[in-house]
């Protein structure tokens, strides 16, 4: 009994929770987590939150400045655009797609990107040799180009647009895989982990990766600014998300005409995906250096 | 005498280094025709220069790599084998400490999965059988049971060390394949380690092949010496043979440049004719060492020398019978 007394209680940290700690201490990435959980709840009660319908036309109401200047309407917070479309409402429903595009692309590009890289790392030789140049080969064309091309060859519509972006974003996972992969791999824990017996599975993904995700982290969170305008881009092309389907990146690249004579126009949408890919790099930084044991305090 | 733990005969490994545009490719051996038995037990201390093939000898025996030719028998079973069970058996037999500690622990990983790892990926037992044998282990290697949820980053070279040779241990091998396990450590701590190796090898009844660059270290732990230079066997026998009367000019030359605290007087410095070692690439014919031996003669510029018994040791010279 004075055994169960003496001994000292063991804590057993749960890797979630100690994630978490180290993640919370992280004051820019909290917040920042907070306003894209705000976001993303925003963007799911879209159509119960937005003063208006996303696609109305108010005809008599076009190009209405925010509420709070002059000539503007409490009805349209944040103004009207050219053909009298309630900017907030558009903003709301528009930050559904835009948010599900920039996560669904990183997220294709990521998983087949890391993926190729690994193998690449890993087998070497003519595989390696094989990856690398298709890659080099996507990365030779300009980024829209190629996603034009791809869209072509795929049809158009939004989930293919979003496969192109995927595509032409995959190159640079790849070789930030590989390079990390190989400088994990010469390392002696890998030699270590092999001399106990350990797959190629094994190596390649409980050993080596989890080595290698910082640089990927940071390019998964810029990744999804260019997801959004690449997508956006494709939009305004007639390739991507058709009209009138709000979307930010649309609504950005429609409103070019507008920049002198209607300021929010332009603003808005580009402060929203200014705002989101912010949080979502610092977010990612947050979730590098928790993930990394040396910065845990 | 019993049969030996392990047996090495003739292994040899070439590395072909490829040719760039109109080059050729050119091959280094780094390790020709090596042959030696380690007995259960004991410890075998492989000495040599850089570039010796101390490393790629490491590598071999731990089936890392796989030599070009000669058998490997680790407890009676070849290491050609195709047999997954055997191949399995054989790598918890064979289990190795690496030079650098700093390098050697996965950064990501607490001490206790480091420690585990190696019964994980053999698949034994459950989750809670693997981290109990962890923690006796790291009782085992003079680590505290708190150690056990900490990373890499917060231990000393020396501590690391003994999570490395833990980690070693944990699927109870017979043989440890020690590559410098203490160069990377200051002296205070190498004698440490020295100590914790040597009370292990009691413990557990192990056999060591230790491989160093550091007579000092090697005078200590041995019982048997391997003497390499650029792949070859120069000398091979007891610790007391190999320190006290050695028979190769090599193996003089290298004690001889080993630094010692003594009032003796300096022993005699062999003089060594060219302080530049050969390329890699292009090792000279006969005797490997004949560029740089005081002792050379015709002979050793034609003939490679056999590896023969001399004096109750096996040694690769002309004129291993004579004193210089």
């Amino acid at each position: 009994m004075s055994d169960a007394i003496l001994a000292v209680p063991e804590k057993i940290p749960s890797r979630a929770v100690e994630l978490w700690k180290s993640f919370a201490r992280n004051r820019a990435a909290l917040v920042s987590s907070v306003v894209l959980v705000v976001l993303v709840l925003l963007a799911i009660c879209a159509s119960v939150v937005a003063p208006h319908d996303p696609i109305e036309q108010f005809r008599k109401d076009i190009l209405l400045p925010p509420a709070w200047l002059e000539g503007g309407k409490v009805a349209f917070p944040l103004g009207t655009d050219d053909i009298g479309r309630d900017i907030l409402s558009r903003l709301l429903h528009g930050a559904q797609l835009s948010i599900l595009i920039g996560i669904i692309v990183v997220t294709i590009s990521l998983v087949v990107g890391c993926a190729l890289g690994l193998v690449a790392a890993f087998f070497g030789g003519l595989i390696d040799t094989a990856i690398m140049r298709v890659m080099d080969i996507l990365l030779v064309f300009p980024g829209l180009v190629l996603a034009v091309v791809v869209v072509a060859v795929v049809g158009p519509g939004l989930f293919n647009a979003m496969l192109a972006v995927a595509i032409v974003m995959m190159p640079s996972f790849t070789r930030l895989t590989r390079a990390s992969a190989l400088r994990e791999l010469s390392r002696e824990y890998v030699s270590a982990s092999r001399s106990a017996g350990a797959g190629r599975f094994h190596l390649m993904v409980r050993t080596v990766f989890p080595n290698c995700v910082a640089p990927l982290i940071i390019q998964a969170t810029l990744g999804f600014a260019n997801a959004i305008l690449d997508a956006a881009a494709l939009g305004f092309l007639g390739l991507g998300a058709q009209p009138p389907t709000p979307e930010w990146g649309t609504m950005l690249s429609g409103s070019l005409a507008y920049l002198q004579s209607a300021w929010w126009m332009v603003t808005f949408p580009g402060a929203c995906i200014l705002v989101t890919v912010i949080c979502f790099n610092l977010v990612g930084d947050g979730l590098r250096d928790a993930l990394d044991p040396k910065l845990r305090r | 005498m019993t049969t030996p733990l392990l047996s090495a005969r003739n292994i040899r490994r070439i590395y072909e280094v490829p040719g760039r545009l109109f080059e050729k490719s050119a091959r280094v051996h780094a390790l020709d025709d090596i042959s030696f038995d380690l007995r259960a037990g004991r410890t075998l201390a492989v000495v040599g220069e850089s570039g010796s093939g101390k490393s790629t000898l490491a590598r071999i025996l731990s089936l890392l790599e796989e030599p070009d030719g000669g058998e490997i028998v680790v407890a009676g079973e070849d290491t050609r084998t195709r047999s997954q069970e055997i191949r399995k058996r054989q790598r918890s037999t064979v289990q190795m400490v690496f030079q650098n500690p700093y390098g050697s622990l996965n950064p990501r990983k607490s001490v206790g999965r480091i420690m585990e790892e190696p019964l994980f990926v053999q698949g034994f037992g459950p989750a809670q059988v693997r981290a109990e044998r962890a923690r006796a282990m790291l009782a085992k290697v003079g680590l505290r049971p708190e150690h056990y949820w900490r990373f890499p980053h917060m231990f000393s070279g020396g501590q690391r060390q003994r999570i490395a040779i833990g980690r070693a241990l944990m699927l109870t091998p017979k043989i440890v394949i020690a590559d410098e396990p203490v160069s990377a450590l200051d002296i205070s701590i190498q004698a440490q380690i020295l100590n914790l190796l040597m009370d292990l090898q009691e413990e557990f009844g192990l056999s060591y092949l230790f491989i160093s660059h550091d007579l000092s270290v090697v005078r200590v732990i041995a019982d048997e010496v391997l003497v390499l230079y650029y792949g070859r066997l120069m000398e091979f026998g007891s610790r007391d043979a190999i320190f006290s009367n050695p028979r190769h000019p090599y193996t003089r030359t290298l004690l001889a440049a080993a630094p010692t605290i003594s009032f003796e007087p300096e022993p005699v410095v062999l003089d060594v004719k060219v302080s530049e070692p050969p390329s890699a690439f292009a090792l000279p014919k006969g005797c490997v060492f004949h560029p740089r031996c005081p002792m050379a003669r015709d002979i050793c510029r034609e003939v490679r020398p056999e590896v023969r018994n001399v004096e109750d040791r096996l040694v690769a010279c002309h004129f291993a019978e004579q004193r210089p």
